[in-house]
């Protein structure tokens, strides 16, 4: 962790084309690392939430890079990235259970999920991408709001729909997660 | 639930949210004649909505049934915490409790074979000095009895008594006559004559008027005198024929106005003289003043020297009739002492602290009570007491006591507490220290065998199985590879050894799934398994052959990219390698020049051997295997299909494909292919050739290459078969023989190889092994 890769670098503007993926690429190390240690809820690091994590990240970012990048831009990336490392990081510590088979008797209750337990995040995680088979945009901001904490206003702003929108399908997406969590745990 | 349900459902949602109930329940009515489906998902959210938290009641876990192997580490599972960092904790902790218990146990028997030792020790010693007492009085009575019945003094002593008889104690000639009489100095040379020392001395006759007293010359006032009430009671049984012995005692007068000389309370022994004509008891005399203080004090001097504690006599008002043990520090104690007494005696009152240790008690003496033992002695009791309690200068002592009724006091003997239980508070604290040793011993034991197998199970390995190991390849994901020997063939071979998790059931069967499919795989471009298992020391490992090469990556860092031709012939065998796997339904999907060697061997320059089947997954229903459902994205996210970023269980040959297009793109140009992604905000930015930027000498490759990188699988080439088609056609243009590799490998062999042993030195044994940049430098 000590080296510095050369990669960690901010992307350097260039044409447009590509942007996003340089930002996910550079995020990606950084938010992997971060989730790393989070996860591990080791001793010696503060226990940090995924977002204060990518806030940290987006401190780090050189002032002339805001032009480029919109605040609630760069968050729509770092949410998708945290939540791919998270879920990376989760299957990989996720040391009881085999593959997708986490237990789902511990979830009791989407409200109560925390993306610091592995089950949890791989739960969240399944239910998104099923969440995103049936309406794409309450699963993104589900994962914005989840992963990189972003406020409905912030996630309307990024979405360029109105913020009553935003609520509305949070609001259902929750709805739709409590009942997904209950199906499961009750063994399905 | 479709997703065109779904919107519909959505929309009614949002209506529905902002409505009270009756409306809600109108619409829903609504809704139900047209589509009952509708309705029903529609009021399942809005109830999930509304309930604010639902507890899902707990399902039982699933249980996998696995093969032999796992089932086999699931039983050793469920003694995992013996390994575990608790198990010092674990072990320690009730054998703590246990030797806690049993040095109670110890301590309880100790203690109470100490108290019955010291209660008998205590009783005898007690008993002892009493008998020493009683015959020590009766030498000294029987001496005195004998001086009583002198003839010379029984005629001298009738003579005086018959010359007073008849006169009344009334008249004055009374003292008159016992004043004139020469009695007194006859009296005193006689008794100084058979005690060998001045005797004092005094006579009563049956009247008890004092006749004689040894200083009447000082004292005439005290001639023909009545006694005292006190000195009456003490004269009685004398009168009648018996001889005493009184101890020092709180007042000591017998005649009415007699005044006591100063110095040590005085000790008398009374007895009676008899007539020698009717043998009827003519007068009493009294005897006192011939060392017999001396004897007794001395007697006292001798119990305290030879005991530890404190031999004393008190008072039946609770008073110390004998010196202190604590004489030289009575004043700065501040006791309890008589106010009646003009000897201000000590009273054997418990102060309720320590005042030895310079405590000073809450209330003033006046207000202590008798001690435990003045309690009971002045009562008349006879005991011993071995709990603990405090005596008259509130140190905690154990004692015994006698009370002597023909006296009226007490005798008592006290001693230390904490020097009587002395060796209980030694043996105590032993076994203390004892416990505390065994326990720490054993924690550090079982810390040490737990941290030194686990040590030694990691990095000390020197023998797996058949193999010696000899030296260490490379670390990966899962685990570490080393160069072994087989014990027997004497073969040389790669040994990969499971480190990470290997409590963990997944990652064992992983390992397990990757040798299985791996060891199904018979092409030479395919790195062959030799043997698979697990030690004695509980290691997984499997072995494979040894490649004395190079992996791409370390070829490109020696010599930059490479030739196109040579950069065909290489992917030519990669590709086959891959369509066997392939054929035989499985996906490498970690495809990346650390997983690929090129060596030189057998007379085959730069021949290639593919490995790492880490990640490998099962695709066609025929070899399905229980772990394909593994989600572990592991892998270089540039060498990584971009699809599998977001679904990384997706197990598609395609994926593959897109890992060889990388691998051509990092051989050609040494370059590490751009990172791809298939998220939704990027799906218009497909990396083209012109993005790739190739070098003007392999533009050819532009078309291989972006159809194989691109990001939406279906683009791609569908199978290893058309990628080597490919890749024929353009081996036409740039053509490779195997003389050039010959001539490569001549030039360079060597110095590959050190380069690659360079590489195995510095290989850290530590760090963040799962996570570090796999990046090919």
């Amino acid at each position: 962790m000590t080296e510095e890769p050369a990669s960690n670098q901010p992307p350097t503007p260039t044409a447009r084309s590509g942007d996003s993926a340089k930002w996910i690429e550079w995020m990606y190390d950084d938010l992997h690392k971060m989730a790393s240690s989070y996860m591990r809820n080791e001793q010696n690091t503060v226990s940090l939430s995924p977002t204060v994590l990518i806030h940290e990240l987006y401190m780090r970012l050189p002032a002339e890079h805001n032009e480029e990048l919109s605040r609630t831009h760069f968050f729509a990336l770092a949410a998708t990235t945290m939540r791919r490392a998270l879920v990376d990081q989760a299957r990989f510590r996720n040391r009881k259970k085999r593959g997708g088979d986490y237990s789902r008797q511990a979830l009791v209750d989407w409200e109560a999920i925390t993306p610091a337990d592995g089950d949890h995040v791989l739960a969240v995680d399944e239910a998104l991408n099923e969440l995103a088979s049936l309406d794409e945009r309450q699963a993104k901001i589900v994962e914005m709001r989840f992963f990189a904490g972003m406020t409905v206003g912030e996630v309307a702003e990024h979405l360029h729909v109105s913020k009553r929108t935003v609520e509305a399908d949070w609001t259902m997406a929750k709805a739709w997660l409590r009942r997904w969590f209950d199906d499961e745990g009750n063994g399905s | 639930m479709t997703a065109d349900l779904y919107q519909k459902a959505k929309a009614i949602f949002a209506e529905l949210l902002e409505a009270d109930d009756n409306q809600r329940a109108t619409k829903l009515a609504e809704l139900r004649q047209k589509s009952p489906e509708l309705e029903q998902e529609v009021r399942s959210l809005l109830d999930y909505h509304t309930a604010q938290s639902l507890i899902a009641p707990p399902s039982t876990p699933k249980i996998r049934t696995r093969s032999t192997l796992s089932t086999t580490y699931h039983t050793s599972r469920s003694l995992k915490w013996l390994a575990g960092p608790l198990r010092g904790l674990l072990v320690a902790l009730p054998l703590f409790l246990l030797s806690l218990l049993f040095g109670y146990g110890v301590d309880h028997q100790i203690r109470n074979h100490l108290k019955s030792s010291i209660t008998a020790n205590l009783n005898q010693r007690i008993d002892l000095h009493v008998a020493e007492l009683r015959q020590w009085e009766t030498r000294q009575i029987g001496r005195a009895v004998q001086w009583g019945e002198h003839p010379q003094l029984v005629e001298r002593i009738e003579k005086l008594v018959e010359s007073v008889r008849a006169i009344s104690p009334e008249e004055p000639q009374l003292r008159q006559q016992l004043a004139d009489a020469s009695c007194c100095s006859e009296l005193s040379s006689q008794l100084s004559k058979l005690a060998g020392r001045p005797v004092k001395f005094a006579v009563w006759d049956r009247r008890m008027l004092t006749l004689v007293d040894w200083n009447q010359r000082q004292q005439p006032d005290l001639l023909g005198a009545q006694v005292t009430a006190e000195g009456a009671n003490m004269l009685a049984p004398v009168l009648k024929g018996q001889a005493k012995l009184f101890l020092p005692h709180d007042s000591f007068a017998i005649t009415d106005g007699f005044e006591a000389e100063k110095g040590p309370a005085p000790l008398s022994i009374l007895v009676p003289v008899f007539s020698p004509h009717s043998g009827a008891v003519l007068a009493a005399l009294m005897l006192r003043g011939y060392g017999l203080e001396e004897e007794y004090s001395a007697i006292f001097g001798g119990w305290s020297t030879i005991s530890k504690g404190e031999v004393y006599m008190l008072s039946s008002g609770g008073a110390l009739l004998t010196p202190s043990r604590y004489a030289t520090r009575l004043t700065e104690l501040s006791l309890a002492t008589s106010k009646t007494d003009r000897r201000q005696r000590i009273l054997v009152r418990d102060p309720g602290v320590d005042l030895l240790a310079g405590q000073h008690a809450a209330e003033g003496a006046a207000a202590w009570l008798p001690t435990l033992l003045a309690r009971q002695v002045t009562s008349g009791d006879n005991g011993v007491y071995v709990d603990g309690y405090r005596n008259y200068v509130g140190q905690a002592v154990v004692g015994a006591w006698r009370w002597l009724p023909d006296h009226n006091v007490g005798i008592a003997l006290e001693e230390d507490y904490d020097s009587a239980f002395a060796i209980a508070t030694t043996a105590r604290n032993a076994i203390i220290a004892l416990g505390g040793l065994f326990t720490l011993a054993l924690v550090g034991f079982s810390a040490a065998v737990a941290y030194g197998d686990r040590r030694q199970r990691l990095t000390s390995i020197s023998e797996v199985g058949p193999y010696q190991i000899q030296e260490l390849l490379g670390e990966g994901g899962m685990g570490r590879v080393y160069l072994a020997e087989h014990a027997l063939l004497c073969r040389q071979s790669a040994i990969k050894v499971l480190t990470k998790g290997d409590n963990d059931l997944s990652v064992v069967s992983r390992f397990e799934r990757e040798v299985q499919l791996a060891s199904q795989l018979t092409h030479p471009n395919t790195i062959s398994i030799f043997d698979f298992g697990r030690s004695r020391d509980g290691v997984f490992y499997y072995a494979m052959e040894y490649i004395n090469g190079a992996h791409l990556g370390q070829l490109i860092e020696f010599g930059g990219p490479l030739e196109p031709g040579r950069c065909i012939h290489v992917l030519r065998q990669l590709c086959r390698a891959l369509l066997e796997a392939h054929h035989a339904g499985v996906v490498h999907r970690d495809v990346k020049p650390q997983n690929i060697m090129v060596c030189n061997r057998g007379g085959e320059p730069d021949f290639v051997k593919l490995f790492d089947y880490g990640l490998v997954k099962a695709f066609a229903p025929g070899v399905s295997h229980n772990s394909s459902q593994t989600k572990v994205v592991v892998g270089t996210p540039r060498f990584m299909a971009p699809e599998r970023l977001n679904s990384p269980w997706l197990a598609d040959p395609r994926v593959d494909v897109y890992s060889v297009g990388a691998l051509a793109y990092y051989l050609l140009t040494a370059q590490l292919p751009p990172l791809v992604t298939s998220g939704e905000e990027i799906e218009h930015e497909q990396p083209g050739v012109e993005t790739l930027d190739l070098p003007p000498e392999v533009v050819d490759f532009g078309g291989l290459l972006s159809v194989c990188m691109s990001v939406e699988p279906a683009s791609r080439p569908s199978n290893m078969t058309s990628v080597l088609r490919e890749l024929d056609g353009l081996a036409k243009k740039f053509p490779w023989t195997r003389d050039d590799s010959e001539l490569w490998w001549s030039k360079n062999e060597e110095k590959l190889l050190r380069l690659v042993r360079g590489k195995r030195k510095k290989l850290k044994a530590d760090g963040d092994r799962i996570w570090k940049k796999q990046t090919p430098t």
